[in-house]
């Protein structure tokens, strides 16, 4: 890659790679992958299916490229293509993860409570299988909320819903999750 | 209002925010592969408007060639058919038309 991109700002590497540099972009691409990889992180079910959904992101970026009017920071404008590219992502796949038991989660549930001491990975593994039986935009919301620790106001600029959506949907999200966690079903 | 099953969940996402999110292996030369993938889409692009540019001489002659076949080969208009009809003789017109006399 060249050097001589590597102090210029987001703003001017994309002008530079809208006039057709696509060493501009891959150096957008290498400075923010590691965000997107994060992000896509969180929504998917294997590596693989990160790769896949993280190339989702750039490519729809790239598309994309000369609707970014340099009004907020290239960082935030890639952040919003990737929270739409995970909701995408989780309503295709809504149908087949409906139908994951509701043993699988409450079995490891019970025998674990957050107290007990059992490992951030053990924790993640059984909320991931708790969150598959929410709705996509519950567990986008709870995602953004509660994992990325994002606000209320920067949940409904990425998502593009109101502040009051988001809030009603993230009241939604912890009740059935609850509900989810002690053994019944979301509702 | 909160209850012990809000504290349960707020224990069990303090817990998963704590899960380290080590750098994926697939980031190494992601780069490159997302690069390779916008020059595959380009070109895929360019070759099919390629495509239609160099087909487009063709359809224009097998257009042409429809257009004169049309007009060297069909029979001339008969009488046009409402004058036909005004007259009262469409049967016989008809009757002209599929006997080919």
């Amino acid at each position: 890659m060249d050097s001589s991109h590597d102090a210029w700002t987001d703003e001017r590497l994309v002008r530079v790679a809208l006039s057709g540099d696509d060493e501009a972009f891959a150096l957008l691409v290498h400075r923010h992958k590691r965000k997107v990889f994060t992000i896509a992180g969180r929504f998917a079910r294997s590596g693989p299916e990160v790769e896949d959904i993280s190339q989702e992101i750039f490519i729809k970026a790239y598309r994309g490229l000369a609707q970014f009017r340099g009004e907020a920071p290239f960082e935030h404008w890639l952040s919003r293509i990737a929270v739409r590219t995970c909701y995408d992502t989780l309503r295709k796949r809504r149908k087949e993860e409906r139908d994951v038991p509701l043993e699988m989660v409450t079995e490891r549930m019970d025998a674990n409570d957050p107290e007990d001491g059992f490992s951030p990975e053990r924790a993640r593994e059984i909320l991931d299988s708790a969150l598959v039986r929410l709705k996509p935009e519950e567990r986008l919301v709870v995602t953004l909320l509660e994992l990325e620790e994002k606000t209320v106001r920067e949940v409904a600029g990425l998502t593009g819903w109101s502040e009051g959506n988001v809030k009603v949907r993230a009241h939604r999200a912890r009740k059935a999750l609850k509900n989810i966690l002690e053994g019944g079903d979301a509702r | 209002m909160r209850d012990d099953r809000d504290d349960r969940l707020d224990r069990l996402l303090a817990l998963v925010r704590q899960a380290k999110s080590e750098p994926s292996p697939l980031e190494e030369g992601f780069e490159t592969r997302i690069m390779a993938r916008i020059r595959e889409d380009r070109e895929r692009k360019t070759t099919l408007a390629s495509w239609a540019w160099r087909l487009a001489p063709v359809f224009i002659t097998i257009v042409v060639f429809l257009g004169a076949l049309e007009y060297v080969a069909l029979p001339p208009p008969s009488a046009d058919l409402y004058s036909v009809v005004a007259e009262g003789g469409e049967e016989e017109h008809f009757l002209r038309l599929w006997t080919g006399e």
